[in-house]
């Protein structure tokens, strides 16, 4: 087990190294960089020799790079060529806790909707129950995440002023739980939607599976009571193929939070990222690409040990 | 006093929500204002109060406050508020004293001479001296400087402490916008910045974390993404505002925006053009309160000169003929901006109201194209010499309704049997393409916006082609000279009269289209009483503002 | 590696047994049959075509042009005049509406050929000659897929047009890895296979075993992840449409139709600026998953007719 963790772990480095060239070429092949934001007839483009070379705009592509790599494995994703004299590391810091605490949220949303729901779409496979579920999971699944958003905002928030319209807390008024909590329950629903539509349908098959299974059907024969069966053997085994799931969905997860974050207003990443790539803030893009992708691949390393761990049948 | 310069001119997409200001008839002082405003209707409301908090939505996110390193954008909104500069300009662009009581000017018109106010004092609790001054103007001549503002300062030659309160300022060449561009440049701290090595001072955390001005508030934090807040100086020179916090809330969107509004959830924005209606609904309803003018910036369709096509001043004359302005206003506008006939703004001293008229009439424009030798197709486009007129007309997205203009003009182009197809591109892409050295297009819909002094140089300049605004290839040797001498003359009547001029060749030559002077709206609470809209200083006298219970 | 897919594999080796003993048409009547059955699937199938003809045919059936504008009835109810009414230009909305099916249909066929054209070739390539070609290759594509699909299509997007040529090369050159995933597990299983062995032992040629031998066998996974990846195509580009990156007006999509439809006032007051559409998004995409989902059981062995 130790061994497969540890091979796995080996497994990931040349992939973030192999991430890491991906994000640095495609920002290579740009044109444009962040003067263009600098249209002032009061600033001459000889003027801005200076900040170019302070940024090392005009080095050799590949000393730019091994700069980059060098210091980001000491922990350094370099300095802003927008917000001047603050740290990449700085912004992402100040950005990831609230992208990661509406992603803990909305995926324990998730869980908690999706799981229930599959399992009574499976055990009453074909019922009106069934039906309706599906139904609603794929109007989730084909609905734009970005319109539930603004429909939201239009009748929770601005007509009935249920929730807050954006934002993580109230201006000027003190910090307070609730008030946190109030900002987080739009957005995580949202962010929530598409990945409880997705999740839905696949414990139901999954479910629908392992409930055709011989030792679930020697199970019924032997006359345990149906739910026992259900929720002791089926739902172990039908659950841990989700696990895999999980972890594919990881990537759209975390870029479904650049259009619920807009939506939102929510400080996380996202709209960091989002406001990087128009400004052209090259350190900032590579930065939050590299810890996206990095998110995406200990997601999925998470997985393949909790898949591991749960499924009897594999050994090591 | 404050102001909103932070450039001299700058695309109008930069500033678009926040269309920095505009300027009412009245420029009564502002204790007067309050009371007129009040004694109407609300009798009861009419004593300013101490306290309440503003909160003011933007969509761009500001960068860094020092005004000799930020770049634009809504920097020089915050700047306006932490720090003060010499002079500001009132709501006719015309210089009054701030740091500096009054000033005189030498006979040769190349030393100013500021005379500083006693007793002002650093939120940090010192005093504001002429070392101050020196040590700050000094900033852009220094070699290792790394901002981007020299050019303001290209014709300082000298800053001079006399005493303690006194600063000579001498310059190499007489200079009409010296006083109203560099002398606003605001003044920073010397006893916190005089010894940072000057190659750090464009990182220093003063710009980001802890900004020391003179300014009515003072910096209290910056949560990324989300706001900065700014809070009363007790020691403020001219009082204590009366608002106890300024609030700068970044929103996603316009849309956010609106809704923010709507929900009551911001006192203070500036509206865009197509938010407008939305903006009346709300105001009917007595949600926010508007107010609105002339902004000092026009909207354009620019040719490129150095393509064939726009070679002729026929076929230039033609195109304008075929647009029908106000119809685009009306769809685009809600119908809130003025027609345009030439460069230049109403908001602006300098605007000539008699330029040459292009006005919509398709038949002059046939007239014009076949005197031109193009002729009418089978395909009801005109062709000559077996090529069609057809180009393309490139804008941006960054601006909203530009990109809504160029389909409305492609169909009116359409009409009299021009064939226009439309690229529109993001923000940066757009200036890769449209900005030197490619000046990759046919034609563009943008805006330009003009600062607190009207020099048209910057535009219509041969010397601005190859690096300058002058994208489009004009030059008119007539036009270079007028605006070679109007910088040197220090007397507004007379160098008016030299822009009119050149602004009325401009016009008859029509490198560009004119459209219209597009109007700037504010909305606020209606709680919130002081904000006028003033394309010259939105937060004109902002510690006399006040906000209702 | 072993043949860890025999859960569905099954049908393959179905179809192997066919080439020697049944005429093939036999097994895509079974398929057909089995689709049939699933009446969702056929009544979406019928929508789809629906929704393809109308936009083919979109310059005969449009009661007006795309791009014409009628100012002064902008933002016009339903009527007689515009059927699903006009929007904030004044233009007919049934009009955008048709128009915009070609340019999302157009996006979404595409950049799906594209990708599984692209996921086909080194999932093929992979599966088949394996060793070293093969980890180099699946190490590239889990790179890819690391990536956050949509921080991608930002940055590209943001650093090239948002023209509808960049559009479908972004979406067609990130969206083959899990094509080539699929194809690869499926080469995997299937080069070990009698009648490929036999082949190789006849001399063919590699790419002549590939192409003739075993890719018409993983054809019906392909097919599945083909029909499904359209409605994610075309959902993306609504995404990209809504941060204002999509395809750019004039020219019409729906999901710039939908975009700037964004505002409050619009959605509250002209609501058919949004509702048609959204609508059309919905149905589209839903109608795509319900096909794939009939073609999945009807390639599916393991599901009894």
């Amino acid at each position: 087990m130790i061994t497969y963790i540890v091979r796995r772990i080996m497994m990931a480095i040349p992939l973030l190294f192999g991430i890491t060239i991906l994000s640095f070429g495609i920002i290579q092949i740009a044109p444009g960089d962040p003067t263009a934001l600098m249209i002032d007839p009061m600033i001459r483009d000889k003027d801005l020799v200076a900040y170019k070379e302070l940024y090392g705009l005009n080095d050799p592509i590949y000393v730019q790079y091994l700069k980059w790599v060098g210091n980001m494995i000491q922990g350094n994703f370099g300095d802003s060529l927008i917000r001047q004299g603050v740290a990449v590391n700085e912004l992402i810091m100040a950005r990831l806790p609230n992208t990661l605490l509406l992603m803990l949220v909305s995926t324990i949303l998730a869980i908690f909707i999706s799981i229930p729901i599959g399992i009574i779409s499976a055990t009453k496979q074909n019922s009106l129950a069934d039906y309706t579920f599906t139904f609603f999971s794929f109007l989730g699944i084909a609905t734009p995440n970005f319109w539930i958003g603004l429909v939201l905002i239009m009748f929770l928030s601005v007509h009935l002023g249920w929730f807050p319209t954006g934002g993580v807390a109230t201006l000027n008024e003190p910090f307070s739980i609730w008030d946190r909590i109030h900002h987080l329950i739009l957005p995580s629903i949202v962010l929530a939607t598409a990945d409880v539509a997705g999740l839905t349908r696949y414990i139901r098959s999954s479910m629908l599976d392992v409930l055709k299974q011989d030792f679930i059907r020697t199970a019924r024969a032997k006359g345990f009571k149906q739910k026992k069966v259900v929720y002791k053997h089926a739902l172990r085994n039908g659950l841990i193929p989700v696990i895999t799931i999980f972890g594919l969905m990881l990537p759209s997860f975390i870029g479904g939070s650049v259009v619920v974050e807009k939506i939102f207003g929510w400080p996380g990443i996202g709209m960091l990222f989002f406001d990087a790539a128009f400004q052209r803030d090259y350190p900032v893009i590579m930065a939050i690409t590299v810890i996206a992708s990095a998110l995406v691949v200990i997601g999925n390393l998470l997985a393949d040990i909790l898949y591991a761990i749960f499924d009897p049948r594999i050994e090591y | 006093m404050k102001r909103s310069f932070s450039l001299l001119l700058s695309m109008i997409v930069i500033i678009s929500l926040f269309l920095a200001a505009c300027s009412t008839k009245t420029d009564s002082g502002s204790k007067n204002e309050n009371q007129k405003e009040n004694t109407g209707k609300e009798a009861v409301s009419s004593e300013p109060r101490q306290g309440g908090n503003l909160i003011l939505a933007h969509t761009a996110s500001p960068t860094l406050f020092n005004p000799y390193f930020s770049t634009g954008g809504p920097d020089g909104t915050i700047e306006a508020l932490l720090f003060s500069g010499l002079v500001t300009i009132d709501r006719e662009f015309s210089a009054v004293g701030n740091l500096a009581e009054k000033w005189d000017v030498s006979d040769d018109d190349k030393t100013y001479t500021f005379h500083l106010r006693k007793g002002v004092k650093w939120h940090d609790g010192e005093d504001f001296t002429a070392d101050d001054v020196v040590f700050s103007y000094n900033i852009p001549l220094h070699p290792d400087y790394t901002g981007p503002r020299k050019l303001p300062f290209e014709n300082v030659k000298e800053i001079k402490k006399m005493d303690d309160y006194t600063v000579s300022i001498s310059l190499t060449e007489p200079y009409a916008p010296f006083i109203t561009i560099t002398a606003q440049f605001e003044i920073l701290p010397e006893h916190i910045l005089g010894d940072v090595p000057m190659k750090e001072l464009g990182t220093h955390e003063f710009n980001t974390k802890k900004p020391i001005g003179t300014g009515p508030f003072k910096f209290e934090e910056w949560k990324d993404g989300q706001y900065i807040k700014l809070v009363a100086f007790d020691d403020y020179y001219e009082g204590r505002p009366y608002l106890d916090s300024f609030t700068f809330k970044m929103v996603p969107d316009a849309n956010a925006l609106m809704a923010q509004l709507q929900a009551g959830d911001i006192s203070y924005s500036g509206i865009s053009a197509e938010q407008l209606p939305t903006a009346k609904t709300l105001e009917e309803k007595g949600i926010i309160k508007l107010t609105s003018g002339p902004s000092n910036s026009w909207d354009f369709i620019g040719y490129n000169l150095r393509n064939p096509l726009f070679q002729d001043k026929k076929v230039r004359h033609a195109l304008t003929h075929a647009i029908a302005k106000q119809k685009i206003i009306d769809a685009v506008h809600n119908g809130e901006s003025t027609i345009a006939h030439g460069p230049g703004s109403p908001a602006n001293w300098s605007f000539n109201p008699d330029m040459p008229k292009f006005d919509y009439d398709p038949d002059t424009a046939k007239k014009l194209l076949e005197e031109a030798g193009w002729k009418l197709g089978a395909d009801k486009i005109y062709e000559k010499d077996g090529k069609k007129f057809e180009f393309t007309l490139t804008t941006t997205n960054g601006y909203g309704s530009w990109a809504k203009i160029a389909e409305i003009v492609q169909q009116q182009w359409k009409e009299v049997g021009v064939k226009v197809n439309i690229k529109v591109l993001e923000w940066s892409a757009f200036y890769e393409e449209i900005g030197p050295p490619n000046w990759k297009f046919d034609a563009v819909v943008t805006g330009w916006s003009i600062g607190s002094d009207p020099d048209p140089t910057w535009f219509w300049h041969t010397s601005e082609i190859e690096n300058g605004l002058n994208w489009f290839g004009y030059s008119n040797p007539e036009v270079d000279k007028l605006l070679e001498i109007n910088t040197s003359i220090v007397d507004q009547e007379e160098r008016k009269a030299l822009i009119q001029k050149s602004d009325a060749i401009v016009a008859e030559d029509q490198p560009y289209s004119f459209l219209y002077y597009p109007n700037g709206t504010i909305a606020h609470s209606p709680k919130l009483h002081g904000p006028k809209y003033s394309t010259a200083n939105s937060f004109f006298e902002i510690h006399k503002w006040w906000m209702e219970e | 590696m072993g043949q860890p897919e025999q859960k569905t594999t099954g049908i393959f080796e179905y179809k192997n047994s066919s080439i020697l003993e049944r005429k093939p048409e036999s097994i895509s009547k079974i398929m057909l049959r089995k689709y049939m059955k699933n009446k969702l699937a056929v009544f979406s199938a019928i929508i789809l075509l629906l929704i393809i003809s109308a936009a083919i045919f979109a310059p005969i059936i449009a009661p007006y042009d795309p791009s014409e504008q009628h100012l002064l009835e902008a933002l016009s109810p339903p009527g007689e005049k515009y059927l699903l009414g006009t929007d904030d230009l004044g233009r007919d909305t049934l009009t955008r509406l048709l128009y915009g099916a070609q340019v999302s249909l157009i996006v979404g066929f595409t950049s799906v050929a594209g990708s599984i054209f692209i996921g086909t070739v080194v999932g093929a390539i992979a599966g088949y000659f394996g060793g070293l070609i093969d980890a180099i290759l699946m190490r590239f594509v889990d790179v890819i897929i690391s990536f956050p699909s949509l921080f991608l299509l930002i940055t590209l997007v943001t650093i090239f047009e948002p023209s509808l040529m960049t559009l479908i090369s972004v979406f067609a050159l990130f969206g083959w890895t899990g094509t080539a995933r699929l194809v690869r597990g499926e080469f995997l299983s299937l080069r070990s296979r009698e009648f490929v062995l036999a082949a190789k032992t006849m001399g063919i040629r590699s790419w002549r075993i590939i192409f003739s031998h075993i890719l018409p066998n993983a054809m019906g996974p392909i097919v599945v992840s083909a029909t499904l990846g359209i409605g994610g195509v075309i959902l993306a580009e609504t995404a990209l449409s809504y941060l204002g990156l999509g395809i750019q007006p004039p020219k019409p999509s729906w999901g710039n139709m939908l975009q700037s439809a964004q505002s409050l006032k619009i959605m509250i007051e002209a609501w058919w600026f949004t509702l048609f559409p959204g609508l059309m998004i919905l149905i589209t995409v839903l109608s795509f998953n319900f096909v794939g989902d009939g073609l999945r059981d009807a390639f599916d062995p393991k599901i009894n007719e």
